[in-house]
Parts: structure tokens; C-alpha cells; sequence
């Protein structure tokens, strides 16, 4: 073998190295062409490897490679179209040119049938054309076809590579529905269309599909997409583009791209799921908005949105109502009443015609479109305020109608009463016994009388609050034994015994003697009343924090029906005994009251045919605490009566080094000395039936109710005389010094800490003038 | 109770009130105790007799037609010299009102109908002492 180069270097960049092997074994026609290759003048170089038979030449193809052949057909160890076959075989890719002799035309033809990709005649006229210019044209032609040919079929290898790749299908078909094309992907599950019409191979149909994208395609003459089911792949769900072209021969074609659409239709459906739950979701939103809507607005109260600058921002349907305007009116408007808070409030709104509304109404703080807002609910209570007002007056009247007649029928009274004592007495002359038997009678009738006033007036006075209760503290053992007293008399009149057991350790309890003797009396009076025979044990105990004293009978009992009527007014239990001996009814109601107002608990125990036990209970105070609730209590029947109370406090100077001055028995004495002075000015003017005097350590604090401020100077004035007079006298003017304050309410203060902390603001007694 | 005569001396008492009855009958219990007893039936009258024959004690009711006892009582306080004769308020309401305009108005006492007359005379008798002190 030869290789034979132009002489010029190998494969340079700008050059092209063309490897051609050639077989021909006469040695003249091998010698001439490559001398007619090397000599070539162009940008060609042609490497040419010859050798002389084909099974040389199938050797070199094995092994080397060689961008063309150039083959004579008549070779030793082959012959003809042979040649050609063969080489083709080895080397299927690399072009094939035949080399022929003159008149051998068919020949190069039929070469070209079985694989050459040309022919050459060697031996042509000279004058025709060079041969070498036809050598290197056709070697030239064969390469670019050959390549041309690669390219395509690269380019096809591509091509179905993507479509492989992405599962798509394509086929072409033809106006008579014959399949003219099918990608891999399609022979891959359905075999070989062998001929098959395409609706036959794809849907395993005899006929036409119906709404067949194809003849849409064809007759509009542009793409048409369908949705199909392939039957064959479990009715997998595909998209069918159907693109209408001319082929070559000016043809009428239709290729069609097939896709998966599997997961879209899933993706689909899963999206009108959402879609259908969103619509659901969105239905019953719209009906919570609308139900809300309807509860804001048809709610009987008005409901309003007022912002931090106080403009009205929603308006319900109640409010506007409320108003006497439109919504649209008061939307933008400021709301009228200033001081919008977290709160409840009454509110008046004057209407267009002046018509006055009153509502209450309640306001919260809540967020509302990304700020903080007012939320108000109006509710009307005109009628209500209508009805308050109503039942206000009518309590007055009452209250009045009652001191009226309460008043009116005291004189009257205060006549018979006065003359019968009078005659009784024998003041208007000697009577008989049986005028004395007579007037004793009537004078009994006129005390029950009085008694039925007195209650009367009494109850009223404690429902209407204006009755006064002397708290300090007492001796709980001392009332019972004074009741006691009073009562053993009548009780042995009737053949019971009262008897006493009376705890003798007992503590001081806080309560006014005068009201708390009345509730002792009139529960020892029911239990005579009550009992035929047997005893009444009144008892004295002991609690944490109060006294407790009960009065037990062994008389009727009560039943648990009548339990509840009991404590309420002007019922009574008909088993006659407050007939005879008149009662009013309102004993245990006024009792109750009383016990109540003391902060105590007042209850009953019964067994019917045994007998009853009445206890009430009484607070055990501190100073302190009792000092508290007496301003509290004066602070409340002030306020009530629209009247004013005041404070007085007396305290010693420098208290703690007095201890130094004087021995601490003398400082105790003075002390108790000071607080009895006290009570003595205090309490004996008949006017001050409820002023107190507590001492507390080194101050002594004086409670004057229903006094104003001048008089309280006045009363302050008279204290420190007194007392100024009680030190002089004990000669310890110079060592005790005095210091006072004052306060009233609510001139001062509103409540009793900011009370007691004025009269706190202590000044030293005035200098007193020498006229005293 | 009657035996305070040496102590009444005489003195005189003004019992005011629009009810005769109640003027009948306090004016026989204060006989009988010895006291010279002149009587009104209104404010005016009681002002009247004030200044034509001052007495040494006033009873006066409260609740009268025309000029009530409130009224009265100042303008006796109001006058030099009917100021300084003791008041005593007779009054049939009890609430602190009543009783704090009675002293306030310059009554040194206050008795609540209805009364026992011996309470009556007890304080009528306490007042005339403070005042002869």
C-alpha cells in the first residue's frame, strides 16, 4: 500500500485532508488518478491509499477511515454491482463512487441503485470536460451528499432522541388517512403500522374517528388541537396538535404531535376541586358575612364605630333609628359626646325636633381595619329613665305621705295619751276601779298605737336610708341582761321562764345599743308570744369575727313554708298570737333591717311542735375598721340626703417622746380622759344624736355627721376649748400640745382615705382669745 | 313631779301650737305644776305675745299653718330681745333634719310627740335651772 500525499503538509487547519482510498487493480488507471488528485490546485489535499482488490480494500475500511471510495467495479475478487454491495456493507457510511469504463452507463446507474453515491466514466474524451475537474467535482458532490446525508440523520436521531425524551408523539398522515410517518415512541407500544389507516393503528377503529382533528386540519389549513383517549393505553388522556403542510409533491399532509396530558388532567382536576371548594368556601363566607351583616344591623341596640379622632365611621341600622339620622349623615360627623373610653355610660341625644333620648352606652376598644377603634352599643333607656324617675317621685311621695301622716296622727295621740295619764294619775280628781280598770285599757291600746306609728315610721326610715345607727363598742352581755330586765316580768306574767347563758369572755362587738336592744326585745317578745309553757333561753357566744347571741323557745315552731314570708314586712304567721297581742308585722322585718345595716346575719332554726331559735350575729371591728365604715356610712346618707359630714382630728404632738415626759399610766389616763371629754361634747348636744368618737393610739377622731364646714370650725372651736381648759387644769398645758384637723365632705374629699388624709393636714390649737 | 312648784316660781311659759286641743292639755299640765301659762296658735300670735308679755320658756310646735315653727324661732333669735328666751321645739318628726334645724335655729331643747307630759315637765324644768344659773 501507498499513501501518497500532494506533498503538502497534512491537515492544516485551513486546509481539508480528504482520505481516499482506491481500489483498482489496472495499475495505469490507479497511477493516473492520483497523479490527477495530487496535482490538484485547490484548498483541497487528498490523501490517497490505493490498493488492488476488494479484500485489500475491505481491510483497510476496517481498520482506517476514509472520507470516500473510489472503487472500479471489475476487481479481481469481485465483480460488478458486487463491488459496490460489498464495499457498501463494510463501510455503509463513507460515500462509494464507482468507477466505470465508457458505455458502462447502465452500470454506474445501477451502481448508484445499490449504494454508490456516483459514478465516473473513466476514460472520456478529453475534450469534453478535464477529467480531473470531473473527479474532484464528483469526489466533492459524493462528500457533500454524504454529509448532507449524516447531518439528516443525526438531525432524524435528534429529533426522535426529544421526542423519546419528552413522550411525545408524532406521525404524519395523509389526506386518505394513511399512516406516512410514525416516530419510535409510537412503534415502541403499538407495533408497526404495517399499512393500517391511522385511525385504525391508534384507536382500533373501522372508521373515521368521530371530530377527527385531521380533516379539520385539512380543511381550514391550519393546526387544529383535540383532546383524545388513547383506548389502547387504558384511555390515557393526550392533547393532539394536528398541523396541516405541503410535502414536496405539493401534497396535502397533516403531522400530528401527541401529548401526555396524564398529569395535566390531574392538575386540572385537582385545580376544579379547589375551585369548587374555594366557590363553596367563598358561598358560606358570603352567607357568615351576610349573617353578620344582618345581626350587626337588624341588632335592636345601635352600634356604632367611632375612631381615636372621634369621627363616626359605621352606623347600624338601630342607631340611626336612635339618632333621628341617616347613616350617611352621620358617617364623617363627629360624635358629639366627648371622653369616648372604655366604659359604660349615659348619654342624651337631642333629636332633629328636639325630642331628648337618653341611652346607655357601653364602649370597648377593639382593632378595626388596622387601627385601634371605639366599638359603642347604644341601648335606649328613656322608658327606663322615664320609669326611674317615676318610681323616684313616687318613693318621695310616699316618704312624704308617711311623715304626713305619721305627723298628723301624733297629735291626736299625744292628746289621749296625755289625758288619760292625766285622770289615771288622779290629777283631775279620784276615780273608781272600774274607770281605773277602763283608762288602764285605754291607755294599753294608745301605746300599741303609738308602738304601730312607731314602727311604721321606723321602717320607712330605714327603707328610704335616713335612719342613723350609733356604731361603737358595746357589751353585748349588758343589753341581753337589760332586755332581760325589761322582759321577766311579763314572761313570769305568762308562766315562762327566761333563761340566760351568757359567754363571759366575750370581746366588745360594734353595734348601736338603742337599735340592737330593739331587735333583742322584739325577738324575745315574738318568742313569749309564742310559746304556751316552757322556757326562752337567750344564749351569748362567740365567733372569729363576731358575737353571736340566739333566742330559742319551746313554743309552735315554724314550718319550712312560712320560713321565707317570715323576715319580709307586714306578713304575719296567723297563729293568732300577734293578734293578741298586737303586733305590727314589722318587728322582725325592721330586726332584719337593723341586723343587715350592722353587717351582721340574722337567721332562724325551726322544728314545727318544738320550738324556734332566732340568732343574729355582730361584727367584731377593729377601731379602725369601725372608724372606716362610719365614714363610709356618713359619706353614703350625706351623699343620699344631699347633706355634708365632716372629720375632726385631735392628735398629740411629738406622741413618742411624750413617753420621755411623762409616765405611761399618766399619758393612758389623759388619753381616756380626752376621748370621755370628747364623747361628753360630742354626744350630749340632743342635736348629735349620731357624731362618734374613736381613738386611735395617739389620735382621736371625731365623726360629725351632717355638718358643714362653718359648723365644724364651730365644733372644732368648742373642742379645743375644752380641752385646752382639761390640760390647764391637769397642769400639763405645757407638756401636751394639741394639734387639729379638719375636713368635710365633700367640700374636702370624696372618699373617706382622702377624708381622713385632709384632717391629717394637723395645726396647733389657735391661741384663744381671754374672753372665753 | 308636782312637787317642783317651789322651783316654777312662777314662771311663764308660752305653749305654741295650731292645735287648741294640745294647748288645752298642755296648758292643765303645766298649771298643775305650777307654771303661768299664756298660749298662740300661730307664729304671728306667738311673736306678738313674745313681745307683749316675754315669758321665760317657749314651747313651740313645729308644723303650723302659715309661719312654721322654723320660721318663728328665728325671728325670735333674730330680735335683741326676745333672743335670749329658751325655745323648746316640740315636733312629732324625729329625723335629723328637723332636729338640726331646731338647733341650728337656736333651740336648746326638742321633745317628739307623742310625749309622756312627765318628760315634758323634766325638761322644762332643766331649762328654767341652766337658766336661773
Amino acid at each position: 500500500m501507498e499513501i501518497q500525499t500532494s506533498g503538502k503538509s497534512q491537515a492544516l487547519t485551513d486546509k481539508e485532508l480528504i482520505k481516499i482510498l482506491l481500489v483498482e487493480d489496472d495499475a495505469v488507471d490507479s497511477r493516473l488518478v492520483k497523479q490527477l488528485l495530487a496535482s490538484c490546485s485547490q484548498p483541497l489535499e487528498f490523501a490517497v491509499e490505493s490498493v488492488g482488490s476488494l479484500s485489500e480494500a475491505i481491510e483497510c475500511l476496517t481498520n482506517r477511515k476514509y472520507d470516500i471510495v473510489l472503487s472500479d467495479l471489475g476487481l479481481p475478487d469481485s465483480s460488478g454491482i458486487e463491488t459496490v454491495q460489498n464495499l457498501k456493507q463494510v463501510t455503509p457510511n463513507t460515500p462509494v463512487v464507482v468507477l466505470t469504463g465508457v458505455d458502462d452507463e447502465e452500470i454506474g446507474l445501477s451502481a448508484i441503485r445499490n449504494g454508490a453515491s456516483d459514478y465516473l466514466v473513466k476514460d472520456l474524451p478529453v475534450k469534453d470536460l478535464p477529467l480531473k475537474v470531473l473527479l474532484v467535482r464528483t469526489i466533492r458532490y459524493a462528500l457533500e451528499h454524504s454529509n448532507v446525508e449524516k447531518e439528516v440523520k443525526a438531525l432524524r436521531q435528534q429529533l426522535e432522541f426529544v421526542l423519546g425524551a419528552t413522550k411525545t408523539g408524532v406521525d404524519i398522515i395523509d389526506s386518505e388517512f394513511n399512516i406516512r410517518y410514525i416516530n419510535s415512541e409510537w412503534k415502541k407500544v403499538y407495533g408497526d403500522p404495517a399499512g393500517k389507516k391511522c385511525y385504525e393503528y391508534f384507536m382500533d377503529r373501522s372508521e373515521v374517528c368521530p371530530g377527527c382533528g385531521i380533516i379539520k386540519a385539512l380543511k381550514t389549513k391550519k393546526p387544529v388541537v383535540t383532546e383524545e383517549v388513547l383506548v389502547k393505553e387504558g384511555n390515557k388522556p393526550i392533547q393532539v396538535t394536528a398541523i396541516p403542510f405541503q410535502n414536496e409533491k405539493e401534497e396535502w399532509l397533516v403531522a400530528e404531535v401527541h401529548v401526555d396530558i396524564t398529569e395535566r388532567k390531574k392538575a386540572e382536576e385537582v385545580l376544579e376541586n379547589l375551585n369548587a371548594e374555594l366557590s363553596k368556601a367563598n358561598e358560606n363566607l358570603k352567607n357568615t358575612e351576610a349573617n353578620l351583616r344582618t345581626m350587626i344591623n337588624q341588632n335592636a341596640d345601635g352600634i356604632l364605630i367611632i375612631d381615636h379622632k372621634g369621627i363616626i365611621r359605621f352606623v347600624n341600622n338601630a342607631a340611626e333609628l336612635l339618632f333621628g339620622r341617616k347613616k350617611e349623615e352621620l358617617i364623617g360627623e363627629t360624635f358629639g359626646f366627648a371622653d369616648v373610653k372604655d366604659e359604660t355610660t349615659e348619654i342624651e341625644i337631642i333629636r332633629k325636633k328636639g325630642e331628648i333620648v337618653t341611652a346607655e352606652m357601653c364602649t370597648v376598644e377593639i382593632e378595626w381595619e388596622g387601627e385601634m377603634v371605639y366599638l359603642a352599643s347604644l341601648r335606649d333607656i328613656t322608658k327606663r329613665k322615664k320609669a326611674e324617675k317615676k318610681l323616684k317621685e313616687t318613693m318621695k311621695m310616699k316618704s312624704e305621705f308617711i311623715s304626713t301622716v305619721s305627723h298628723e296622727l301624733r297629735t291626736p295621740l299625744t292628746i289621749i295619751k296625755g289625758g288619760i295619764a292625766f285622770v289615771l294619775n288622779g290629777l283631775a280628781g279620784d276615780i273608781n276601779e272600774e274607770q281605773k280598770e277602763l283608762l288602764g285599757i285605754a291607755k294599753k291600746n294608745v301605746d300599741r298605737l303609738a308602738r304601730l306609728i312607731n314602727d311604721v315610721l321606723d321602717f320607712q326610715k330605714l327603707d328610704s336610708g335616713k335612719m342613723k345607727f350609733n356604731l361603737e363598742a358595746n357589751d353585748i352581755n349588758q343589753i341581753v341582761k337589760d332586755v332581760y330586765e325589761t322582759m321577766t316580768s311579763s314572761a313570769k306574767a305568762t308562766g315562762l321562764d327566761i333563761l340566760l347563758e351568757l359567754d363571759q369572755n366575750l370581746p366588745k362587738a360594734t353595734f348601736d345599743s338603742d337599735k340592737i336592744t330593739q331587735v333583742l326585745t322584739n325577738l324575745v317578745t315574738n318568742a313569749l308570744k309564742f310559746t304556751e309553757k316552757g322556757t326562752i333561753t337567750i344564749k351569748t357566744t362567740k365567733t372569729e369575727d363576731a358575737v353571736q347571741v340566739s333566742v330559742s323557745d319551746t313554743g309552735y315552731g315554724i314550718r319550712k313554708e312560712d320560713m321565707p314570708k317570715l323576715f319580709s314586712r307586714f306578713e304575719q304567721l296567723g297563729h293568732g298570737g300577734d293578734r293578741k297581742t298586737g303586733g305590727t308585722g314589722l318587728g322582725l322585718a325592721i330586726s332584719k333591717e337593723i341586723i343587715e345595716r350592722h353587717n351582721g346575719e340574722i337567721w332562724l332554726e325551726s322544728n314545727p311542735g318544738k320550738g324556734s331559735k332566732f340568732t343574729f350575729t355582730l361584727p367584731i371591728y377593729s377601731t379602725e375598721g369601725l372608724l372606716k365604715k362610719y365614714i363610709n356610712d356618713g359619706i353614703r346618707d350625706a351623699s343620699k340626703n344631699d347633706t355634708k359630714m365632716s372629720l375632726i382630728l385631735i392628735s398629740i404632738a411629738d406622741f413618742d417622746k411624750l413617753e420621755q415626759k411623762l409616765p405611761h399610766e399618766k399619758i393612758n389616763s389623759t388619753l381616756e380622759d380626752m376621748e370621755a371629754l370628747l364623747e361628753n361634747s360630742v354626744r350630749h348636744s340632743p342635736y348629735r344624736a349620731t357624731d362618734a368618737v374613736f381613738k386611735l393610739s395617739s389620735d382621736v377622731f371625731v365623726v360629725l355627721a351632717n355638718c358643714d364646714k362653718e359648723n365644724t370650725l364651730r365644733v372644732k372651736e368648742r373642742l379645743e376649748q375644752k380641752l385646752d381648759g382639761y390640760l390647764t387644769g391637769q397642769n400639763l398645758g405645757d407638756k401636751i400640745k394639741l394639734l387639729f384637723g379638719c375636713a368635710t365632705y365633700p367640700d374636702d374629699a370624696t372618699t373617706s382615705e382622702d377624708l381622713t388624709k385632709k384632717a391629717r393636714e394637723l395645726q396647733p390649737m389657735l391661741p384663744m382669745s381671754a374672753s372665753v | 313631779m308636782f312637787s317642783n312648784k317651789e322651783n316654777a316660781n312662777m314662771s311663764k311659759i308660752l305653749v305654741v301650737d295650731d292645735e287648741q286641743d294640745i294647748v288645752t292639755f298642755i296648758g292643765k299640765v303645766l298649771k298643775k305644776s305650777g307654771y303661768e301659762v299664756t298660749t298662740a296658735n300661730d307664729g304671728l300670735e306667738c311673736i306678738k305675745k313674745v313681745e307683749t308679755e316675754p315669758p321665760d320658756l317657749i314651747l313651740l310646735d313645729n308644723i303650723m299653718p302659715n309661719m312654721d315653727g322654723q320660721t318663728v324661732l328665728s325671728k325670735l333669735k333674730a330680735s335683741k330681745k326676745t333672743a335670749d328666751i329658751p325655745v323648746i321645739m316640740v315636733t312629732a318628726l324625729a329625723d335629723q333634719e328637723h332636729i338640726i334645724g331646731a338647733q341650728k335655729g337656736g333651740a336648746v331643747e326638742y321633745i317628739v310627740k307623742p310625749f309622756d307630759y312627765a318628760v315634758l315637765l323634766e325638761k322644762i324644768a332643766q331649762v328654767l335651772k341652766s337658766k336661773h344659773k
